[in-house]
């Protein structure tokens, strides 16, 4: 293996994710159309109830009514949508403080989540996961 | 003395930086490309990675191949212009199987699967490669070219050459070629619906040079214009840390296996399609399918039964 075209890639790699990232910004954002658009297309037997979009748009949590026993998680990573359906054995632990949840995942591709919310919408999310999980701890004590 | 014979890919490089920047350019001008910032960087970053990785198991790889050949080959074929075009023939026709295999065995899939998962498809997706697939059994599909008596460093520049192919199919700024073309080649068209997580694409197309394995072997399936392709896996990275994504599904692996209940369990875990367990809790893409189609035929959606069967586990 040639040292210089090693480095010379390394270079052009910067280079051209640079340029990609210019000529290609990312501006979305989630909203309800696409949390459920991503979730039903991910999961086509998912009956959505009401979706929590945290205040960057970049995570969003779903209560589902169907399937039983999970949650929707819907994630842009970039410009594309990841989701998941979560159960309780997919969280081990779930922190709050005044204005964040953090969600430690069973999920090696992001381990933990945090959603910035505002504050009726973190009680109704703390609501949910509550009684979801009973895993929720203030994350001051934790 | 093996033939010293040069290393295609490595003298791509500079072609290929090149045209990552003429489709970016041609994507922003036009719209029909599309980039994204970060996962360009993992995508390019797993392809030097890779070769990194490549570079480091090369001698073995050589040795091992070179054993095989001097020791059990029927014949020897030489090194002619015809030996060199039967062995690209042959060596796609083994790359055909590993990624067959690639797709329906996990252990497999757990090299394979990186260059799936990206969300999008355009030329540095090409470059997103593995740097694990030495832990895989892969290496075993070509010693039966080496058994006939073509010489190992032929089989690897060919190898080389067909890599070099697959640069340029993984865009969307191509339509379709000649209807010839389409029949004979593996294609843009072609291989945008063997990336595509649609339940109707899934285990299809696994061509490298010629599409005529496929239309052989039963997994060939057309892009359909009704059915436009989405990128990605069935399951989507969560991450663009190129270490997670290199071995996330190696963790996968070890942690089912630990966890696993009895010896069966445990080899099923590493042998068995991606998506298997003993309880039918995750979805097989055979099982993804199945879903799939019954949906249709619930809607009264013809075609859903023109889609290739589902195959048996690998």
């Amino acid at each position: 293996m040639d040292l210089g075209l090693t480095l010379g890639s390394l270079v052009a790699i910067v280079i051209l994710a640079f340029l990609a990232s210019k000529m290609f910004p990312n501006r979305g954002r989630l909203d309800d159309d696409r949390v459920s658009r991503n979730l039903m297309r991910y999961e086509p037997d998912a009956d959505i109830g009401d979706i929590f979009i945290d205040a960057t748009g970049k995570f969003a949590l779903v209560a589902l009514k169907s399937p039983a026993e999970n949650l929707g998680l819907v994630r842009l990573l970039g410009d594309r949508a990841v989701c998941r359906l979560l159960t309780d054995a997919d969280i081990r632990s779930v922190f709050k403080d005044h204005a964040r949840i953090t969600l430690v995942l069973n999920d090696f591709t992001q381990p933990e989540i945090t959603l910035t919310m505002s504050n009726d919408t973190l009680k109704s999310v703390a609501d949910l996961l509550e009684a979801f999980t009973n895993k929720l701890e203030s994350a001051h004590a934790a | 003395m093996p033939l010293d014979l040069p290393k295609p890919t490595e003298f791509a490089v500079p072609a290929f930086i090149f045209f990552v920047l003429v489709e970016m350019i041609y994507g922003w001008k036009t719209g029909r490309a599309k980039f994204e910032g970060k996962d360009s960087l993992t995508s390019l970053f797993m392809g030097l990675g890779s070769t990194v990785s490549g570079a480091i198991t090369a001698s073995l790889t050589f040795v091992v191949a070179y054993w095989v050949w001097e020791n059990f080959r029927i014949f020897d074929m030489g090194a002619s212009w015809p030996v060199f075009a039967l062995a690209l023939v042959l060596d796609d026709l083994a790359y055909y199987w590993i990624h067959r295999f690639g797709h329906r065995s996990r252990w497999m899939w757990a090299a394979h699967v990186i260059h799936h998962s990206s969300q999008h498809y355009n030329l540095t997706t090409a470059l997103r490669q593995t740097w694990t697939s030495q832990l895989t059994p892969s290496f075993l599909f070509k010693w039966p070219i080496f058994i006939l008596g073509i010489e190992p460093a032929i089989v690897f520049f060919c190898a080389g050459l067909n890599l070099i192919y697959q640069f340029w199919f993984h865009t969307e700024a191509i339509d379709k070629m000649p209807r010839w073309f389409e029949a004979i080649f593996n294609t843009p068209s072609h291989h945008r619906v063997h990336h595509a997580n649609n339940p109707k694409y899934l285990d299809s197309n696994y061509a490298g040079i010629f599409i005529i394995w496929d239309r052989l072997f039963g997994t060939f399936v057309p892009e359909d214009k009704n059915e436009p392709c989405r990128y990605g896996l069935v399951r989507d990275l969560g991450t663009f840390n190129p270490l997670r994504v290199a071995f996330h599904e190696w963790w996968g692996i070890v942690t089912d296996v630990w966890y696993a209940k009895g010896f069966r369990n445990k080899l099923m875990f590493l042998i068995a399609p991606p998506g298997w367990t003993p309880d039918g809790s995750r979805k097989t893409s055979d099982m993804i399918k199945a879903e799939w189609r019954e949906r249709q035929e619930k809607a009264g959606h013809k075609g859903a039964a023109s889609v290739a069967p589902p195959e048996k586990a690998a």
